[in-house]
């Protein structure tokens, strides 16, 4: 008698049904908690921590959450939908991550990931090989910047983007947009010269800062950021035009 | 198929402004020419009787041609007319005609000298010999007690009003053989007979009623005839001296008819649900053959569809105060239905179909009800076209599961071809032009079965009314117990509205036959049987409505919950706060809102509502009506759920006294916080497939969510999956809370504002506040 494999568990805060921006078709997108980075401008600073804590965020294991997934299973298959993974970082629970994917697959999801890319290259690459769509966010091309803005350098950061660009056909990037932190022009035309010529690259998406996120900072005991803007309309077309005279595709 | 779309003709844009403007008026024409008639036909066959009312209402009643018209026809003098029908019922017209300008609900014009023709001349004749008055004289006290205007079981629209519910047959009668057609039929049928038996007796008055009938509607055409030629109108006046008397030939003759035959029905009766059906699988041959021979453009045929959803809405179904809470917005459920299947199990998606959708959109009236059919098959360019309508914010159109209503109809009893041909009746019900069924027959109040296990029998609001004895709430061992007490009030619900369904049928089949309407719809002439005794081709049993299975079902989850599972409240304290209406027990109802609810895919609350549901159903089909047809079940909506829940205190889900239900198999407004893929996923879990009267499902979307085609196409498979997984129908509210709200504030400036209430759609400065509330409430997904 074969053993019984164990399911692995992680830990996660939401699963979000009817989610319609985070990939192709109607979606669930799995909230996993835990990150690395500590985004100034972060929305979402509950999922920071890698335990479940003040009621927020649950264990699951790999079967449990498939057979949730589940639930939507038709939803996915008629739009042309699947599962996405997000967070906090879901490659910061790479074990559980890359069960997860593996059973999605064979289940029939599409699977897709937003992800901040800090991880270790050998946790990351087979990871990438189980998504069918990947948006990765690029936050400052200067590691010295990086770090001020997010805690971390970008040199790993970076060389995990430029071996999924070769590798996979379907990488969006993603640029949280903050007003005088990342959105000047040299950072943004560092950024195309490092893109340009990729063949995976489906686009470059920005997303202007919001503060809707704001509120919990106090809630959870944290430092209340400075108050941040996002870009003037104009200067976030500018931004865009940048982008298409690298010859890349501004979503 | 591709779409063709115009823009609307200024002459529309005219009319639709008109017809915005127009205060829904009551002539009182109709019923003198009627009663005037019965006066002088006294001693005759009933059924002759009747047709020869209608006939003189058709030769001497108001003919009103408006400016620039292309499809002629009004029922009173004014634009936007209404008519009583003393027959069926006039006290209720007595007591509240002096507040119909100052109701809330569906307010009616009346003025001071119909008023007094109605009191003195034609309410006296009717006095005693109304249906209202047999039925009430008739009906069985213990039944009464709990099915006149209680709202426990509700069927005043059957007793104070005329049946309706039909859909003409326009491509096997009235296209094929025209009125005259049918008249002769009738008068062949008739010569063939001798009065030597009862039968054939009773079967010569019915086809004599028959050519009567005929003369009417052919007579009533003719003189619209007359006055478009004296007003100069040729074209009009050539095609009402044509049809509906003779088959018509040409797109707009085709038009003329049904909007004739329509006027003819609501002349014979003042009734809902006179269904178009499937216009745009009779439409379209007439359509092809002008574009071939160069007699009408595609805008041309636009702009006659657009006339003819416009003068649909013009006319009022005059109802009492109280079938206006039921049914509310000026609403005359006139459905049509696009799309589907053919007859040979085709796509039978044509460009009349998209017509009929861009018709929708551009007058935004809120009739007819537009019901769309999908089936896996149907073209994904259909899909967005109904996405693009849906996106539009009005509620329309209602999407069907195409496979499903053929289903419901199979086990029925008809034919697979007559099955795939199925149309809607009214609100959601699968319906079929051969088909003589009481589509919407009885209201049941979930609820107020709850209500009667947990409070002794008794109604909370008002203790004289209730159901079967039962012991204190607080003596229930076991959860089993409390879902017994349940549905045995239930059944003694379910019970006395099949009494009243019968004694009612018993009564129509008496002295409210339908010599008009028998016309159109096939079996009785071929019978010589009229629809009220059985003469359509199928005979259906009457559909018994249930309110509140998300309420019931979110109720008996937090009783097994907190009283038999956790144990943390016993069923004293919880009976105590439905008492005080949670005042004083803030804490025992925080934790009853934290009990699971329907709608959320969760099976603890959802395997309830297919338990309610089911046994609603088994119980309901173990009674047969007067044609020994089998009764059906539905939950749908119409806005029963708002008069129902005003009956009804406190409930255990958390629902405050007085307060709304739940529409159809929706999950309770404010309650489904998940996401619409949860939400379907729970109603899913219901049986649709044995609910014969139909399964009513709302959706409310933002209109951020429809902004892009994406998103839009991502509706389209929300829709289609939903299908998959078993449902029936799903209607969508697109209309932002900040829209409503200013709506609410400023009613002049959003007069066309449309929005879906259940099973239709209306002008939301229409409804009362309370149904306002109600939509308002109803949740809104953003998608994530």
């Amino acid at each position: 008698m074969a053993a019984k494999k164990v399911s692995p568990a992680g830990t996660i805060f939401q699963i979000q049904r009817w989610s319609l921006h985070d990939g192709e078709g109607i979606r669930s997108t799995v909230f996993m908690k835990g990150c690395p980075l500590r985004c100034q401008w972060c929305a979402n600073p509950e999922s920071w921590t890698a335990r479940p804590e003040a009621g927020f965020g649950f264990r699951l294991t790999v079967d449990e959450l498939v057979a949730k997934l589940r639930r939507d299973a038709v939803f996915y298959r008629e739009s042309g939908g699947g599962v996405t993974f997000s967070g906090g970082e879901p490659l910061a629970q790479p074990v559980f991550l890359r069960a997860a994917l593996e059973a999605c697959g064979e289940a029939g999801f599409h699977r897709a990931i937003e992800t901040g890319a800090y991880a270790p290259r050998e946790k990351a690459a087979p990871i990438f090989d189980l998504l069918e769509e990947i948006f990765v966010d690029i936050k400052h091309m200067s590691s010295t910047q990086h770090k001020a803005l997010t805690g971390k350098p970008n040199a790993g950061i970076l060389r995990n983007i430029g071996h999924l660009l070769e590798r996979h056909d379907n990488v969006t990037i993603r640029v949280p947009l903050v007003t005088g932190l990342n959105d000047d022009e040299a950072n943004i035309k560092a950024m195309c010269s490092f893109l340009h010529g990729a063949r995976g690259l489906r686009g470059v998406e920005f997303m202007s800062y919001h503060n809707l996120g704001v509120g919990k900072y106090a809630r959870l005991g944290l430092p209340v950021p400075p108050p941040h803007a996002a870009p003037a309309p104009g200067h976030l077309e500018k931004l865009k035009d940048l982008v298409r005279f690298f010859g890349l595709t501004a979503l | 198929m591709s779409a063709i779309t115009c823009p609307m003709t200024a002459r529309i844009k005219k009319f639709k402004q008109l017809y915005i403007e127009a205060k829904p008026t009551v002539s009182v024409e109709r019923a003198r020419l009627f009663t005037k008639s019965h006066k002088e036909s006294e001693g005759e066959p009933t059924i002759i009787r009747r047709a020869k009312a209608f006939r003189e209402v058709c030769r001497k009643g108001p003919i009103g041609i408006f400016e620039n018209e292309l499809v002629v026809g009004t029922i009173g003098e004014h634009l936007k007319s209404g008519v009583i029908c003393p027959e069926y019922s006039w006290t209720w017209v007595d007591r509240e005609m002096d507040e119909f300008a100052k109701r809330s609900q569906d307010p009616y014009d009346i003025d001071e000298a119909s008023k007094k023709l109605l009191r003195e001349e034609i309410f006296p004749y009717w006095k005693g010999q109304s249906l209202e008055e047999t039925f009430l004289a008739r009906l069985n006290p213990e039944t009464a007690k709990i099915l006149v205007d209680t709202g426990i079981i509700d069927n005043d629209s059957k007793w104070r009003n005329a049946i309706g519910e039909i859909t003409a047959d326009y491509q096997d009668l009235i296209f094929k053989k025209g009125f005259t057609g049918l008249k002769k039929e009738a008068e062949a049928k008739l010569a063939a007979l001798s009065p030597t038996t009862p039968e054939a007796q009773e079967q010569m008055d019915f086809y004599q009623a028959e050519i009567v009938a005929c003369q009417g509607i052919i007579g009533l055409a003719e003189r619209y005839a007359d006055k478009a030629e004296k007003l100069g109108l040729k074209d009009v006046a050539k095609v009402c001296r044509k049809v509906p008397a003779n088959p018509p030939e040409t797109f707009h003759e085709a038009i003329q008819t049904v909007w004739f035959t329509q006027m003819g029905s609501i002349l014979s009766e003042n009734s809902l649900a006179l269904n178009l059906g499937r216009f745009d699988q009779y439409m379209y041959p007439y359509f092809q053959a002008d574009l071939v021979k160069k007699r009408i453009t595609p805008e041309k045929a636009q702009e006659l569809i657009d006339a003819l959803w416009i003068k649909l809405s013009e006319w009022v179904w005059v109802i009492s105060a109280n079938t206006a809470k039921f049914f509310a917005g000026y609403n005359a459920f006139q459905n049509l239905t696009v799309g589907g299947r053919t007859r040979d199990g085709r796509d039978a998606v044509n460009a009349v179909s998209y017509m009929c959708l861009t018709a929708s959109s551009h007058v935004r009236t809120h009739q007819p009800g537009l019901s769309v059919r999908i089936h896996p098959d149907t073209p994904d360019e259909f899909m967005d076209a109904v996405c693009d309508l849906i996106s539009e914010g009005g509620g329309f159109p209602a999407v069907h599961s195409d496979r499903l209503g053929s289903e419901m109809l199979l086990a029925a009893g008809l034919t697979p071809e007559d099955a795939r041909d199925w149309s809607n009746c009214g609100c959601v019900v699968p319906h079929f032009r051969k088909i003589g069924e009481w589509t919407s027959a009885v209201s049941v109040n979930l609820a107020s079965a709850l209500e009667f296990a947990l409070n002794e029998g008794k109604s909370r609001l008002n203790p004289e009314i209730g159901g079967l004895p039962e012991k204190p709430a607080a003596q229930f061992k076991s959860f089993g117990e409390v879902k017994q007490a349940f549905f045995k009030q239930l059944s003694y619900l379910l019970k006395h509205a099949v009494i009243g369904s019968i004694t009612a049928q018993r009564i129509h089949a008496e002295s409210v036959p339908r010599p008009y309407l028998s016309l159109l719809v096939e079996g009785c002439m071929e019978k010589g049987k009229d629809l009220s005794r059985g003469g359509a081709k199928y005979n259906l049993g009457p559909v018994l409505t249930g309110i509140g299975v998300a309420d019931s079902a979110n109720s008996l989850a937090v009783l097994r919950k907190l009283v038999f599972e956790d144990k943390k409240y016993g069923m004293k304290q919880i009976c105590n706060a439905l008492e005080k209406n949670w005042e004083g027990f803030e804490e025992l109802r925080r934790d009853v809102l934290a009990v699971p609810k329907y709608g959320n895919d969760d099976d603890y609350a959802d395997r309830l509502a297919v338990e309610i549901s089911d046994f609603y159903h088994k119980e309901t089909v173990t009674y047969t009506d007067l044609f020994g047809s089998k009764f059906n079940s539905a939950f749908m909506g119409i806005s029963n759920y708002i008069p129902a829940g005003s009956i009804v205190g406190a409930t255990p889900d958390g629902r405050r006294s007085g307060t709304p239900l739940t529409e159809g198999v929706s999950p309770h407004a404010g309650t489904d916080l998940t996401s619409p893929t949860a939400a379907m996923r729970s109603v899913a879990k219901i049986n649709h497939d044995i609910h014969t009267g139909g399964t009513l499902m709302n959706i409310k979307l933002t209109p951020e969510l429809m902004k892009d085609k994406k998103n839009r196409r991502k509706l389209g498979a929300l829709i289609r999956a939903y299908f998959a997984l078993g449902a029936f129908h799903v209607q969508f509210n697109v209309v932002s809370t900040e829209t409503l709200r200013k709506a609410q504030k400023n009613p002049e400036e959003y007069r066309d504002l449309l929005v879906r209430v259940a099973g239709y759609s209306t002008q939301f400065v229409n409804l009362s506040r309370e149904v306002q509330e109600g939509i308002i409430e109803r949740t809104a997904y953003e998608g994530f």
